[in-house]
């Protein structure tokens, strides 16, 4: 096994990952240093810990697909009047997706709208509708609640605040 | 045509296709209430249950059946108008309120939470 694959595993076991790691600076990092950052050669790298809604490029890469099919949607997709996806939506869609590290759920609705939701609990969940001329949230935390209309910059900054 | 009353305990049928199912929490996603035409719904109007999702299946093999009873709707402060079809005498839509077709928000959330799976 090479020096990459061993610090991998050994971080996966202790529930760790690193996200970045030239190749030319592994194997020589005493793994007891390892903490929530990893620091060699001057260099700091971030990790993250592994659970359920941790960052997932596998789940990112499924919403993209999903989103790919909604293109191929003709009138009355739904089995009622459901309106086709105009492209500039699901690219918006795939510039939210791509900034979020935990991954929502993707749902068509009948207006030609894709909305993203999340629910990390009954209290602490998220349901975004994202159309061409507007993006409207409803965010709910213990703290708050959050029910109109925002933009993109701000939608980002809000979810990536959410407490989970 | 059908009495243009609905009443209260009356219950509105919506057939799911598989994307719109929260696989996550097994229940649908409340985007199934968002549509500016109206949300398209079936009433049952004296029907049976088993009546009613057989109706719904002729026209597609949904992949769930939900219901949910007229007074829920109207506690959520949501309109329910009976807009008959040619081809389906039952057919009717949920608006969000007498004045405004479509709804958003926490109201398509309150709705999706006061839904029943029927079938399978």
């Amino acid at each position: 096994m090479d020096g990459t694959r061993l610090l991998n595993s050994t971080l996966l076991t202790m529930g760790l990952v690193v996200t970045s790691i030239p190749s030319n600076t592994v194997g020589a990092t005493p793994l007891n240093t390892l903490a929530s950052t990893v620091k060699y050669d001057g260099s700091i790298f971030t990790t993250r810990f592994l659970s359920q809604n941790s960052y997932s490029l596998d789940k990112l890469k499924f919403n993209k697909q999903k989103l790919k099919t909604y293109k191929n949607l003709k009138k009355k997709w739904d089995g009622y009047d459901g309106d086709e996806f105009d492209e500039d939506v699901i690219h918006i869609v795939e510039c939210i997706l791509s900034d979020l590290t935990i991954q929502p759920q993707v749902f068509p609705t009948s207006r030609g709208t894709i909305q993203i939701e999340k629910y990390f609990t009954d209290e602490n969940f998220y349901e975004i509708e994202i159309g061409k001329d507007e993006i409207f949230a409803y965010i709910v935390t213990n703290e708050e609640e959050i029910e109109r209309e925002v933009e993109i910059e701000e939608l980002i900054s809000l979810l990536s605040n959410l407490n989970v | 045509m059908l009495d243009e009353i609905i009443s209260d305990d009356e219950l509105l049928f919506r057939g799911i296709i598989e994307s719109n199912w929260d696989f996550e929490n097994d229940r649908p996603s409340s985007a199934i209430f968002k549509d500016s035409k109206g949300v398209s719904v079936d009433r049952s109007a004296g029907r049976n249950e088993e009546d009613c999702v057989a109706f719904l299946r002729e026209k597609r093999d949904f992949f769930k059946v939900c219901s949910i009873e007229v007074k829920r709707v109207r506690e959520n402060s949501a309109f329910v108008l009976y807009k008959y079809l040619l081809d389906n005498i039952y057919h009717s839509e949920i608006h969000d309120s007498i004045e405004k077709i479509q709804i958003k928000g926490s109201k398509a959330k309150k709705l999706r939470d006061n839904l029943f799976c029927i079938y399978p």
